[in-house]
């Protein structure tokens, strides 16, 4: 469940990271992409904390005779794995362009 | 199964990276690869109606689901059908960058998932792997650094989509369009609002529309003109179709409150785009500015009363698609041809190919683009005075714009006769010319073919219930069987 310390965690992570993504410095931006990705898989993670899903999801075949009163939805969870994949990816692939674009310029 | 179709793309780009260098492999492996997709295509288009398909056999609430109706069989053609000429064009003109062959069919394989996906959450995965593969065909541009505002403003517009995916998720509580779609109508005018809006602004940065395309001057100019027939005209239709997709399932009624200021958005994309085309300094910076005037162009006539708007869409994205990629072609010959300004002439024919498909784009009277215009006309005529004026204004830019570039850059100065050597045209032109001739006849049959089937996409409920069936069937099917996924 979302709290003060989650809340302002989240806003620290996503200011800080466009904060840095906006400075000149390669290695800054990169460390700006990472903490932005983690702020916005947060964001995610917390879109799970509240109570419609029970209704939205009905009784899904993998939690028969379950509700989510008891248990965190777990359809988040699935999407932030999916969304860490692709920001490792970007991440890796920013390394490579902005190394090899500085090169180009030096 | 026909389904396969999505995933061909996938699997031809991973097995041509095997073998790099067979050209001759490369070539066979791609037309058999069309020839099954274009099957599967025909397939899904003769079923007619709504075909769902659930992943692993999960309910759409739980996981992926593909779905294909006309709107999306009409946006998956174009793929198909453009994918052809562009696969063979950079086989045997740009050898040398055959690495870049399995990005191509990556590629193609993200804008046929956007076009079936059923929810947005996928939506937003084939975004990635769309421009994942686009990022690295900035690596062969003319400059590195020409990409770097197209990758950072894209990773940006990435952040603002999962996060929007996120508050929409707390809000409905589903990530399914067709869930959204009946889920949207209980929550708060201003949060219904707001979530339409925000997710209007991020596929209306992928369409490229004003003051969002402000990445593009640097990055789409610098690709080869293989690459940038397919991608530069395709991947702006990424942006349009899910902002068409959108508005259909759920923001009609905002559309519609909206409409003045969209306008006036669409319009100021329209003009400034022109302008800059006007005062491009090379062909290939003209046409891409052009293009994202036609879009735009769409987009004001999508806002229009429906059925009208819609049907003016459909029928002119067909016909744009084929005439712009056939102009991007233009490009590579014309940079390689000696003292290009005086093709005219050296090459009287190749001018006036050009001259009819800049004409056929800018909505000439009886050209492909003539008919749209005409079906948008007709809905603007009734109240829509400033879309009216505007879509008049636009053919007469067009047309003026049309004639300028065709004078510029083919017809020239006659004081200077240092180029002997004439223009070769890739024979890829003359395919989208063809596609183009065929889609005047199209328009002729433009009642039946586009007007009636509009209806079908506008029917929400028919969607929904088509997507609520599919689960209930397998609902049904697992209960009876006592399988779980």
């Amino acid at each position: 469940m979302i709290n003060i310390y989650s809340f302002l965690g989240l806003v620290c992570l996503i200011g800080v990271g466009l904060r840095l993504l906006f400075r000149a410095s390669f290695f800054d931006k990169i460390i700006g992409l990472t903490m932005l990705s983690h702020g916005v898989n947060l964001t995610l993670l917390f879109s799970g904390s509240t109570p419609p899903q029970e209704k939205s999801i009905g009784s899904p075949s993998f939690l028969p005779a379950e509700s989510f009163e008891k248990m965190v939805d777990p359809l988040p969870q699935a999407l932030i794995l999916t969304a860490i994949v692709i920001g490792f990816a970007v991440t890796a692939f920013m390394l490579l362009y902005s190394l090899y674009s500085q090169r180009e310029d030096s | 199964m026909s389904m396969a179709i999505l995933f061909l793309s996938f699997l031809g780009g991973a097995l041509f990276q095997l073998s790099p260098a067979n050209l001759f492999w490369k070539r066979i492996g791609t037309l058999v690869l069309l020839g099954i997709q274009t099957f599967f295509w025909w397939k899904l288009f003769s079923w007619g109606d709504v075909q769902v398909l659930n992943v692993g056999n999960w309910p759409h609430y739980a996981g992926i689901v593909w779905i294909s109706d006309f709107l999306s069989l009409l946006f998956s053609a174009l793929v198909i059908v453009l994918f052809f000429p562009t696969y063979l064009f950079l086989l045997y003109k740009k050898p040398e960058d055959r690495w870049l062959h399995a990005f191509v069919h990556f590629l193609a394989a993200s804008l046929l998932g956007a076009f079936f996906t059923g929810d947005l959450f996928n939506l937003f995965v084939m975004f990635e792997v769309l421009l994942l593969s686009s990022y690295t065909f900035f690596t062969r541009a003319q400059k590195l650094s020409s990409g770097k505002l197209f990758i950072w403003s894209n990773i940006f517009g990435s952040a603002l989509f999962l996060i929007a995916i996120a508050y929409l998720y707390k809000s409905c509580g589903t990530v399914n369009l067709a869930d959204i779609s009946v889920r949207f109508q209980s929550l708060s005018q201003t949060q219904a609002s707001f979530l339409y809006w925000i997710f209007g602004f991020i596929f209306l940065f992928k369409a490229g529309i004003w003051p969002l395309y402000l990445w593009m001057p640097s990055s789409y100019p610098g690709l080869s003109p293989g690459v940038l027939s397919f991608f530069a005209v395709l991947s702006s239709k990424v942006g349009l179709y899910a902002f068409v997709r959108w508005t259909t399932l759920v923001g009609e009624g905002f559309l519609e409150e909206w409409r003045l200021p969209f306008q006036i958005l669409c319009s100021l994309t329209i003009i400034l785009t022109l302008a800059a085309a006007f005062t491009a300094k090379n062909l290939r910076s003209s046409l891409v500015y052009w293009s994202f005037s036609h879009t735009a162009l769409m987009l004001l006539g999508f806002s229009l009363p429906q059925p009208l708007g819609l049907s003016g869409l459909l029928l002119y994205v067909l016909q744009d698609v084929f005439v712009t990629a056939a102009l991007f072609y233009f490009c590579d010959a014309h940079e390689d041809a000696n003292s290009p300004r005086q093709i005219f002439e050296r090459s009287p024919q190749i001018a006036f190919i050009f001259l009819i498909l800049s004409l056929s784009a800018s909505g000439f009277p009886l050209s492909s683009a003539f008919w749209p215009k005409i079906i948008w006309i007709k809905a603007a005529s009734m109240d829509q005075t400033a879309a009216f004026f505007m879509i008049l204004l636009s053919a007469f830019l067009f047309l003026a714009l049309s004639i300028s570039i065709w004078n510029r850059y083919f017809v020239g100065e006659k004081k200077s006769p240092s180029g002997t050597n004439s223009m070769r045209l890739p024979w890829q032109v003359y395919y989208c010319l063809i596609l183009s001739i065929i889609c005047i006849g199209l328009s002729l049959f433009q009642e039946k073919v586009i007007v009636a089937r509009t209806r079908h996409i506008l029917n929400v409920d028919q969607y929904v219930e088509n997507i609520q069936e599919a689960t209930q069937k397998l609902n049904l099917r697992q209960n009876s069987s006592g399988v779980s996924p």
